[in-house]
């Protein structure tokens, strides 16, 4: 999933420290499941807007309304049906949510609630990993399925770098080195001979490409 | 001390009556301290408490291991979502030993 | 063949290579490089320039790289993957190329986060397997996108680095090939405490074949002090620093110079490694310690260093004055060797225009007036002693007259610019028994440098004897020894009273298992019999076939037991039986390495560890005639007596013994005949013959073998008169 994180108030307060109604809403996708934008947080920076507001003594009021995720069309149709005299909207989705309200209702102010980090994966009780740099061109068929370039600070393709002791990444000792284990594991399959062969350099356009990148699959275009 | 006081004391540690007779604290009982919510909090706030003391067994004595830890971090949690508004407020956490005989207005005077 | 760089030519050429690590300053001036480099000239033969190390700002490895080429030091561009893009990568590498740059070095580079920028955004666009393969195919002239370079293509020789002690270790060499599968030539190891662990690296390198395809030079930190090794133990990713090593450096009274001795330590052992074909030195900011370090291991001087200054600076720069005094010595020693020819051949003086400038008058040779091959043959072997003797004081007392001492030639030049006394002394080896026995070594200074100390004990020059009748002797050299050649005795006989031989090698051919493969009766047999003729000393030489000797020599030992006779060759293959026999009979020995200082020491080495003591070995660095490799075995016996002479290598104090002859005489040039493009053929082989000997006497050689007995009278003569001239003290 798409990992994001509550922004520090001061910032999303400054958005919308001017306007008089402001809707937060929030997201039970990846957001929601990462305990950022849910039912239960939006809850929270309501309130948490509302007691600003009020030491402010501004005339502002803040009312929440989660969605079932934001990044498609068909979720946000109902979302003007929240807009009563709304003048601005906070979205506690990823950034992928703001700019689809954006595309969506031009003329909407909406503003983001969240940092949006990474794509990763739930590890343990409020910790959450990036294992995936959305590249473009998976390759981890050939590294036992890690990969470097989301798990290597350095993001070799023929590592490990000189660097790694005991098993720990010279860069930040606190996540093991990641070509340590896809060494470890290659070998344990008795595959190890497959890096023998030079992994080329990355063609990074299917990563940067030009502009946004685009998906798209025949079978459901009409 | 001034204006209203909220504070969430832990069942455990039972009332007193020297608080119940003063009109600007209120009290409430939980189970546990860990079963406070952030919510809970804010919305005191909300209602105009302008203190809101959180009282837990001391460390390593929660029935529920680390129900007291957890309302710390509860509270962490509240400051986080009040930016630097949070200074407008005494939120706190209080960690009370009833074995050595420490009231909880004790605590509250003191500090 | 051409080479790329000075780099390159020492690694090919077969010596070890030295380079070091020298880092731009953190602002815009070039000078603190120069100084540096201006340290360092002549003692390495290239010189990294790090781009941007540990990720901070610094001046650009490019720009420095120039400044240190034009003070005379070859740089190494390093080339980091963390700041560029295959764009400016290549672009950086072809004007790297158009500036005249010839070797870069290829790493991944450290981590943004790890200096002085950590919000940079890390590049890293290619790794450093995939750039040394870049940098490859630029060479093939392909830039990376495969299209072809039009026009000149940079062709780099390619380094890259490893670090043997990072983990998994296990994967580490593999690793390496593949960088050197990519296209790397050299590598530069991440810095060595730990030699054990670096030897099993190497072994496993040297196992898959990897040191063949790659020369690989060991990273070396000299630690400066105890908190700078704690900290590389503590904070450097991969380092791998022994525990004793940092209480050495902890305990250390001065531990700067603790440090140098740990260098110097590492470097002597780490260069008996296999495979090890240099040192990459990492002083960090000490460059100026470096030059000690390298002379204290004998890397001083380099190989190729002089051809490395920009022209304008490769003449000595002195004050004017003494340029003109220089001159003025430099024509002075022209005569000299004018004189000297004219003294050796008997042939007239051609007399220069200008040479009444010179006070010295000369005496023109009364006699010889013809070459001296004719002349030695006319004369009978009877009267041949006197007249050698007589001969020999009247060109000692002319001489005396040409002589002028050094401290004369050398006025106005400080001393310490010409002498530089050794720090070490060789070995006196006896072979031979009673009043007849000789003795060899006893060096104390480079041969013939008597300005600078004791030449130890005289040279000599023994006569082969074989054991069957050779075939391969070119009739200029067999018509010699025709009449006694199948009988071993006289053969010896001849050579000690006709031709006036120090010594006889008897060389047991006819035990070759290729060649007719005889036993060690025939060996024994022909050894008495020779004993019985003469009453030199003997040295016997096998066959060259290890397991063979090993078999013969033996045996043959127990008929040599009581004569002290010089046996071998003894090499790493049979060191253990042979130096046993040694041992058993308090023999001296010939040990023998392939033209190799490592393995030279090495066999000193494993002797000594047999109980044999170094006292009774004798070195044969093997032999390459004139035009066969002479230069070759020159400078590896000149580094061998550097080491020993100036680095105090207790291991390599040793006399040499040259086995010139067999060389020289097995080249095609010896048996071609007499025409007149090459000139008379007995002349000819006996030049050959003499000038390897010579040159190998230049070199240190303290015992030599030769088989023409015209050679043998020559080169006597050569080596005394440059004897008694160069003992002649200032």
């Amino acid at each position: 999933m798409v990992i994001t994180e509550l922004k520090p108030i001061e910032k999303i307060w400054q958005n919308i420290a001017d306007f008089r109604k402001v809707l937060v809403l929030g997201c039970r996708g990846c957001s929601g499941i990462c305990s950022t934008g849910g039912d239960r947080e939006v809850k929270l920076l309501v309130s948490a807007l509302n007691l600003i507001a009020e030491n402010e003594g501004k005339n502002f009021i803040a009312l929440g309304q989660t969605l079932i995720r934001q990044c498609d069309p068909v979720a946000l149709k109902v979302l003007p049906e929240f807009l009563k005299e709304v003048e601005a909207v906070v979205s506690l989705a990823c950034g992928v949510g703001v700019n689809l309200i954006a595309d969506l209702y031009p003329d909407l102010k909406v503003y983001p609630g969240t940092d949006t980090l990474f794509i990763g994966a739930h590890v343990g009780f409020g910790v959450w990993e990036e294992k995936c740099r959305a590249c473009g061109d998976c390759f981890i068929d050939k590294t036992a399925g890690l990969c470097p370039i989301a798990r290597c600070p350095k993001g070799l393709l023929n590592g490990p770098c000189g660097g790694s002791q005991t098993e720990r990444c010279e860069v930040n000792p606190e996540i093991p080195c990641v070509w340590y284990e896809i060494i470890i594991r290659l070998e344990k399959r008795g595959e190890l001979a497959s890096l023998d062969e030079i992994i080329g350099p990355k063609d990074w356009r299917l990563t940067f490409g030009e502009g946004p990148r685009k998906r798209q699959r025949e079978d459901l275009t009409f | 001390m001034k204006g209203k006081t909220l504070m969430f004391v832990c069942r455990e540690l039972g009332s007193e009556d020297g608080i119940k007779d003063r009109e600007d604290i209120v009290l409430k009982t939980l189970d546990c301290a860990g079963d406070l919510t952030v919510f809970e909090v804010l919305k005191a706030l909300e209602e105009g408490f302008q203190q809101v003391f959180v009282v837990g067994c001391k460390k390593g004595t929660c029935k529920s291991r680390i129900g007291n830890l957890r309302a710390e971090k509860r509270m962490a949690t509240v400051r986080r979502y009040l930016g630097k508004w949070a200074e407008g407020y005494r939120l706190e956490m209080v960690y009370l030993n009833k074995e050595k005989g420490q009231t909880l207005l004790d605590q509250i005077l003191k500090a | 063949m051409k080479f790329r760089s000075n780099l390159e030519r020492v690694l090919k050429s077969g010596y070890m290579a030295i380079t070091c690590e020298l880092a731009p300053p953190k602002h815009a001036s070039l000078e603190p490089l120069k100084k540096k480099a201006r340290v360092l000239k002549g003692y390495v033969d290239a010189a990294n320039i790090t781009d941007c190390q540990v990720a901070m700002v610094r001046l650009s490895s490019l720009a420095g790289c120039l400044a240190i080429m034009l003070e005379g030091i070859e740089p190494i561009l390093q080339m980091t993957c963390r700041d560029r893009n295959r764009i400016a990568m290549q672009s950086d590498l072809l004007g790297a190329w158009a500036l005249g740059i010839r070797n870069v070095f290829c790493t991944t580079g450290d981590h943004p986060t790890f200096g002085d920028h950590p919000q940079a955004k890390p590049v890293f666009d290619l790794d450093s397997v995939q750039l040394v393969a870049m940098v490859n195919q630029l060479k093939q002239g392909r830039f990376l996108n495969g299209q072809e370079i039009k026009g000149e293509n940079p062709r780099f020789f390619i380094g890259a680095t490893e670090n043997p002690f990072a983990d998994p270790s296990e994967y580490r060499v593999r690793r390496l090939a593949k960088k050197i599968k990519a296209g790397a030539e050299f590598i530069q190891t991440q810095l060595v405490y730990d030699v054990t662990k670096f030897k099993q690296f190497m072994y496993i390198a040297h196992n898959e074949g990897l040191t063949e395809k790659a020369y690989i030079l060991a990273g070396i930190v000299p630690p400066k002090s105890f908190r700078m090794i704690d900290y590389i133990k503590s904070h450097l990713p991969g380092s791998c620093v022994p525990e004793d090593l940092v209480k050495r450096m902890r305990e250390a009274k001065d531990p700067l110079e603790e440090g140098i001795k740990i260098a110097v330590e590492l470097i002597e052992q780490i260069k008996e490694i296999p495979g090890v074909k240099g040192f990459h030195l990492m002083a960090i900011g000490w460059e100026e310690y470096l030059p000690e370090i390298l002379k204290k291991t004998g890397f001083y001087p380099r190989p190729f260093s002089q051809d490395l200054l920009p022209e304008d600076t490769k003449t000595f720069s002195l004050r004017e004055q003494e340029k003109k005094h220089l001159e003025e010595e430099i024509k002075n020693l022209k005569e000299h060797l004018l004189r000297l020819e004219s003294l050796i051949t008997g042939k007239k003086e051609i007399k220069e225009e200008d040479s009444e400038k010179v006070s010295i008058t000369i005496e023109t040779p009364k006699e010889k007036t013809t070459a001296v091959v004719e002349d030695l043959t006319k004369t009978s072997p009877s009267s041949l002693a006197p007249a050698k003797e007589e001969s020999l004081t009247g060109e000692k007392s002319r001489l005396k007259v040409l002589y002028r001492s050094l401290s004369e030639r050398a006025k106005g030049l400080p001393e310490d610019l010409y002498r530089e006394p050794a720090s070490g002394r060789i070995r006196e080896v006896v072979f031979g028994k009673g009043d007849k026995a000789l003795k060899v070594g006893g060096a104390e200074a480079l041969p013939f440098h008597s300005f600078e100390g004791s030449l130890g004990q005289p040279l000599r020059i023994a006569m082969e004897v074989l054991d069957v009748v050779p075939e391969d002797f070119p009739e200029v050299l067999a018509k010699y020894f025709k009449d006694v050649w199948d009988d071993p005795g006289s053969w010896a006989k001849k050579c000690v009273e006709e031709y006036g031989a120090e010594a006889i090698a008897v060389y047991l051919l006819g035990i070759d298992p290729n060649y007719l493969n005889l036993g060690a009766d025939h060996a024994k047999r022909v050894i008495e019999k020779v004993k019985k003729a003469v009453d030199v000393p003997l040295i016997i030489w096998g066959c060259d076939n290890a397991e063979k000797d090993t078999e013969v020599l033996r045996e043959v030992a127990e008929v040599i037991k009581d004569d002290n006779i010089l046996f071998g060759p003894i090499v790493e293959d049979n060191y253990r039986t042979l130096g046993a026999v040694a041992l058993g009979y308090q023999l001296p020995v010939i040990a023998q390495s392939p033209i190799d200082v490592n393995i030279a020491k090495q066999l000193n080495i494993l002797l000594e560890n047999l109980g044999v003591p170094l006292e009774k070995i004798i070195m044969d660095p093997s032999v390459g005639a004139l035009g066969y490799g002479l230069e070759y075995t020159y400078s590896v016996m000149e580094r061998i007596r550097l080491a020993a002479l100036y680095s105090n290598d207790v291991k390599l104090q040793n006399p040499f013994i040259c086995n010139v002859g067999r060389e020289v005489w097995k080249t095609k040039e010896t048996s071609l005949p007499s025409d007149e493009f090459m000139g008379e053929a007995e002349m000819r082989g006996v030049m050959m013959e003499v000038i390897t000997a010579v040159s190998l006497a230049l070199a240190g050689g303290e015992l030599f073998i030769l088989r023409h007995p015209k050679s043998l009278e020559l080169t006597k003569r050569v080596l005394n008169l440059l004897w008694t001239s160069s003992e002649q003290k200032p």
